[in-house]
């Protein structure tokens, strides 16, 4: 009984220990450390891009009344972004869960793939980044016109090389494809689903892959050592353009069509809260995420890694991203039927 | 290439940096001295000290974690005659026979020096063939991929820890396994049973500490506490006398058998090169070739220098051979060699052909913190003397399973950051358990497991970028190269049974448990034996089966190849089970592993109740909260301790996780559902 009565003691002091050592909070607070998910694995634009910023972020919450917050950023992959969205859709809206949200691939898993979140639901806070996407073409096909290489798809699909099925350089090129052949011109691609933009890459400079729809910066790198280049940008004035100094013709669209493919092919980078955040909170982080992401310390480093903010604030980000919610749903039949 | 080198010179010889290779290395080396532990748990341990450390740091104490282990394991063999790891394996042969000569330092120097002059030749060649590693690796498509993956696949089968059979029977599992998850083909979902954690399929780091780490401390709760330097005293007696001439004797005769030395560094090298065969099998097939083209074979197995040159040569060569494929093309070539990718991709890095125009200071980091490593861990097996790791040899096993287990979960944790995966590290470790009772290779299920989505993927890129032919897949000379290397294993190892040799195998397996089969025995009464025998192989046979009906429901592609191998998998299943009908015979232990006591009993009932409060605990409460509740727990039903004691052991393991994670390395910890 003493041997019995000593070890519930124990167990017991120990539950409580422990039990004061853990009390969940409910709102953000000075102290709280604030967890950025990233919903793809460490060393890609979307990890880099967030450890980038948090220290910044960081600053922005100590100088701004949260003195001893931190922010840590966290991988949590899988499921092509799923399992993140999952995980913070599903978190307290209390500000101390983010996530750094790819809205291309989470409209998708969304409308497309059936997974139970709703990207119209987040609190979006701000825009970190997005960079424009185009045709980047294998410069051993030795093509160096638009015609020229609309000609070949015609004559035998091209390989496309995409970074897996239902990613955003897999999603654009369908709709692009769509769209041109609503504007009467064919542009058959043969997809070959890859492990990401790097496999794609070592595949081109195989002489493997022939195409794929990628970033200016994923590619910059191989654009000087002449892997290729890109044939085509999608319009010729405006901050696009001016992105894209590379693109040699411009693709014969209608203009709204341009508009929304444009929208279509953006790559964005934005953080976001769980949904039912309060709208005093939102506001507190807009505002903090506003100073970190101005900073010109942050703005000049991401610049020089090729990365560069193009920050939108939280009401901005939101407009754009409905924008691109609203597209999905028009191409949903078609996209889900090419998918399948 | 120099710039580079004198970058990671600067890196290495700091304070700091020499402080993490000790670390890495004496952590490693005292686990793998001990039975059952070896370099990957003690790399799986260090692996959430890497989180708050930049790349080159990690390198640093993880590269020197993976040679050193592989010196530790060789102790272990030499003084229990049990493999401190499955690497270890054939240093049994001659090391233990020598041991009981009373010539234990003598051993110890041979497979110290031995290690030491294989693991530097390794990574010198590693040294030599860095110009040439980007163009290498720009040979490899997928096509190419598919072809080396399958190769790997092959060779480790013929290899494995059990009978090629098994092996196979266990590499299909692993495949299937690795179907479970977002289809690479379809991207569809397969297998997930509506959860989407298990869309991005079984992470490795659970599967990892599942099947080996938790594993084997379930097999170490469920066994009686006891002290595995049994033997230690009686031949120790022998080994005091002249203890510093056997270390110069055993270092020159290393020297004198220098055609043994490099035979089996280069086999070793190679063999490491090729992914998902590594060292056990180069410790197994070195082995075999030392002894084939020795002209007096007599001593072989009685104690010879060239035995035990040939093993801990070859194994250790692996490691420089490993870095290849892992460097060079972002593939591991073994479970070490995936964590130090896990880690590349952490900090940020992606291992490939920009690694050597963009990161080649690391490539330096790594090949100087493996060259220390494994300078100092022979240092230590030389010189810290036979009493001291006669002692870390004989430290009660129970006692470390705690440690084991939490250590074990914060890797999980922290890796991915999801607590379903505790579920999925603790589930596989029950299958982990099963395989090892049932003889199934776990070393073929998870490099399957790691492979199979690599060779789905590649499989189907091949075919589209040959336009829908299958052709392409014999096209470069490269995929040529290696689909005859395939047949030739095949056709080597065909030729090898056709004569009937069993040579090593039988030597070092740890005992054959036969299932009594009378001759005069009905076949019912042997059915009813082999299910009574064989019900996890049955179980497992069964799981294949119904991969194989939720295939049928998968739209196309994403069906194949789950079809395909479930087929083949369930046709290896069945051949396990009547072979042991015909034979009658359980097979070997799983070479590399302790014999632990595993009966249904009391004990056994209590630790699988611990694992699922430990389980429970810290999924609810947090890895803190549940380290303390469940070691506490542990101490108090599992061992003799007393509750004072077991309340101060309990307490202050969860404050060390706390401090040295939380504080110290500003980790953040899981803490808890509720």
């Amino acid at each position: 009984v003493k041997r019995l009565v000593q070890t519930l003691s124990a167990i017991s002091a120990a539950v409580l220990l422990a039990l004061a050592a853990s009390s969940p909070s409910v709102a953000l607070e000075d102290g709280d450390v604030i967890r950025i998910i990233v919903p793809y694995s460490a060393g890609g634009g979307f990890d880099a891009q967030a450890r980038l910023a948090a220290p910044y972020i960081e600053a922005a919450l100590q100088e701004n009344g949260y003195p001893n917050s931190n922010v840590v950023v966290e991988n949590l992959t899988g499921g092509g972004g799923a399992i993140a969205n999952m995980f913070v859709y599903s978190a307290e809206p209390d500000g101390t869960t983010l996530l750094m949200m790819d809205p291309e691939s989470s409209i998708w898993l969304q409308t497309v793939g059936g997974a139970e979140f709703d990207v119209g639901e987040y609190g979006i806070i701000a825009q970190q980044s997005a960079e424009a996407m185009g045709v980047f073409v294998n410069s051993q096909l030795g093509f160096d016109s638009m015609d020229k290489l609309v000609e070949r798809a015609q004559s035998e699909p091209l390989l496309m090389g995409t970074s897996g099925r239902g990613a955003v350089d897999h999603i654009a090129p369908l709709i692009l494809q769509k769209m041109l052949s609503d504007a009467g011109v064919e542009f058959p691609v043969q997809y070959v689903h890859m492990s990401g933009v790097s496999d794609v890459m070592a595949s081109m400079r195989r002489g493997e892959v022939e195409v794929m729809y990628a970033t200016l910066s994923s590619t910059v790198a191989a654009i000087k050592q002449g892997v290729g280049d890109y044939l085509f940008t999608f319009e010729d004035h405006g901050p696009l353009a001016d992105r894209w100094p590379h693109g040699r013709d411009v693709l014969k669209l209608p203009p709204e069509q341009v508009e929304r493919l444009t929208a279509a092919s953006y790559f964005r980078r934005v953080y976001t809260t769980p949904p039912g955040v309060d709208e005093e909170l939102l506001q507190t982080l807009r505002d903090i995420f506003e100073i970190a992401l101005n900073n010109e310390e942050l703005i000049k480093k991401s610049a020089d890694s090729n990365r560069p903010v193009m920050f939108l604030n939280g009401a901005d980000a939101e407009a754009a991203i409905d924008q691109e919610i609203g597209l999905a749903k028009e191409y949903e039949e078609y996209l889900r039927e090419q998918l399948q | 290439m120099f710039e580079s080198l004198s970058a990671a010179l600067a890196v290495t010889a700091t304070p700091e940096g020499l402080f993490l290779i000790g670390l890495g290395c004496l952590i490693a080396f005292i686990l793998g001295v001990m039975p059952g532990l070896s370099s990957t748990e003690g790399m799986i341990i260090l692996l959430p000290f890497t989180f708050s450390l930049g790349l080159n740091e990690s390198m640093l104490l993880l590269s020197s974690a993976y040679a050193a282990g592989f010196v530790g394991g060789a102790v272990t063999s030499i003084f229990l005659g049990i493999p401190g790891s499955s690497v270890s394996l054939a240093t049994i042969i001659d090391g233990s026979p020598l041991h009981r000569q009373g010539r234990t330092s003598y051993a110890i120097s041979v497979a110290s020096v031995s290690s030491a002059v294989a693991g530097i030749m390794s990574l010198l060649l590693v040294v030599v063939l860095l110009p040439f590693m980007e163009p290498i690796s720009l040979l490899f498509g997928p096509v190419e991929w598919f072809a080396f993956v399958l190769l790997g696949l092959v060779v480790l089968s013929f290899a494995g820890e059990t009978t090629m059979l098994r092996g196979l029977f266990s590499a299909g599992l692993g495949l299937l396994a690795g179907t479970v998850g977002l289809s690479v083909v379809a991207g569809i979902p397969r297998y997930t049973m509506g959860m989407t954690e298990l869309w991005g399929g079984i992470p490795i780091i659970a599967a990892f500490v599942g099947l080996y780490p938790i594993a084997e401390a379930v097999f170490m709760a469920a066994s009686r506490p006891r002290a595995l330097g049994q033997t230690f005293d009686e031949a120790d007696r022998g080994n005091k006398a002249g203890h510093g001439r056997q270390l110069l004797d055993g270092a020159r005769d290393t020297f004198r058998n220098a055609n043994a030395l490099s035979v089996s560094t280069a086999l070793g090298w190679f063999i490491g090169v090729v992914p998902g065969v590594g060292a056990t099998f180069a410790n197994f097939m070195a082995y075999m070739v030392v002894k084939g083209l020795s002209r007096d074979k007599s001593l072989f197995g009685r104690g010879d220098p060239r035995g035990l040159i040939a093993s801990e040569a070859s194994n250790n060569a692996t490691v420089g051979g490993a870095l290849i494929p892992a460097l060079a093309l972002g593939i591991p070539g073994s479970l070490n060699t995936a964590i130090l990718l896990g880690v590349f991709m952490l900090n940020g890095v992606e291992p490939g052909a920009n690694i050597f125009s963009e990161n080649m200071e690391v490539t330096w980091v790594i090949l100087l913190a493996t060259a220390i490593g494994t300078l100092l861990a022979s240092g230590l097996a030389l010189f810290i003397g036979s009493r001291v790791l006669g002692s870390i040899s004989r430290i009660q096993q129970a006692s470390i399973v705690p440690v084991i287990v939490f250590i074990s979960c914060l890797a999980v944790l922290l890796a991915r950051g999801n607590p379903f995966d505790l579920f999925l590290a603790f589930g596989l470790a029950a299958i982990g358990v099963m395989m090892k009772v049932f003889r199934l290779s776990r070393l073929s299920f998870v490099i399957a497991l790691m492979l199979g989505p690599l060779v789905e993927s590649s499989f189907f890129q091949g075919l589209s970028l040959g336009r829908g032919s299958y052709a392409i897949f014999v096209q470069s000379p490269a995929a040529i190269v290696i689909w005859l290397l395939i047949v030739a294993c095949i056709a080597m190892y065909a030729s090898y049974h056709a004569r009937g040799s069993t040579a090593a195998h039988g030597i070092v397996a740890g005992g054959r448990r036969q299932m009594s089969s009378p001759a005069n025995s009905s076949l019912w009464q042997r059915v009813f034996r082999l299910v009574s025998a064989e019900w996890g192989t049955i179980a497992f046979n069964c799981v294949s089966v119904l991969f194989f009906i939720g295939a049928f429901g998968l739209r196309g592609q994403a069906g194949d190849f789950p079809m395909a191998v479930s087929t083949l998998t369930v046709v290896l299943g069945l051949a396990v089970l009547f072979v042991a009908l015909r034979d009658g015979a359980q097979g070997d232990l799983e070479p590399g592993e302790v014999d632990y006591e595993l009966g249904w009993n009391l004990r056994t009932a209590l630790a699988v109740g611990w694992f699922g409060l430990a389980l429970a605990v810290t999924y609810a409460f947090g890895i803190v909260f549940g380290a303390a509740v469940a070691s506490l727990a542990y101490f108090l039903f599992l061992t003799s301790v007393g509750p004072t004691y077991a309340l101060v052991n309990g307490l202050s393991f969860s404050l060390f996780i706390w401090v040295v994670f939380k504080k110290l390395a500003g980790l953040p910890l899981y803490s808890g559902m509720f």
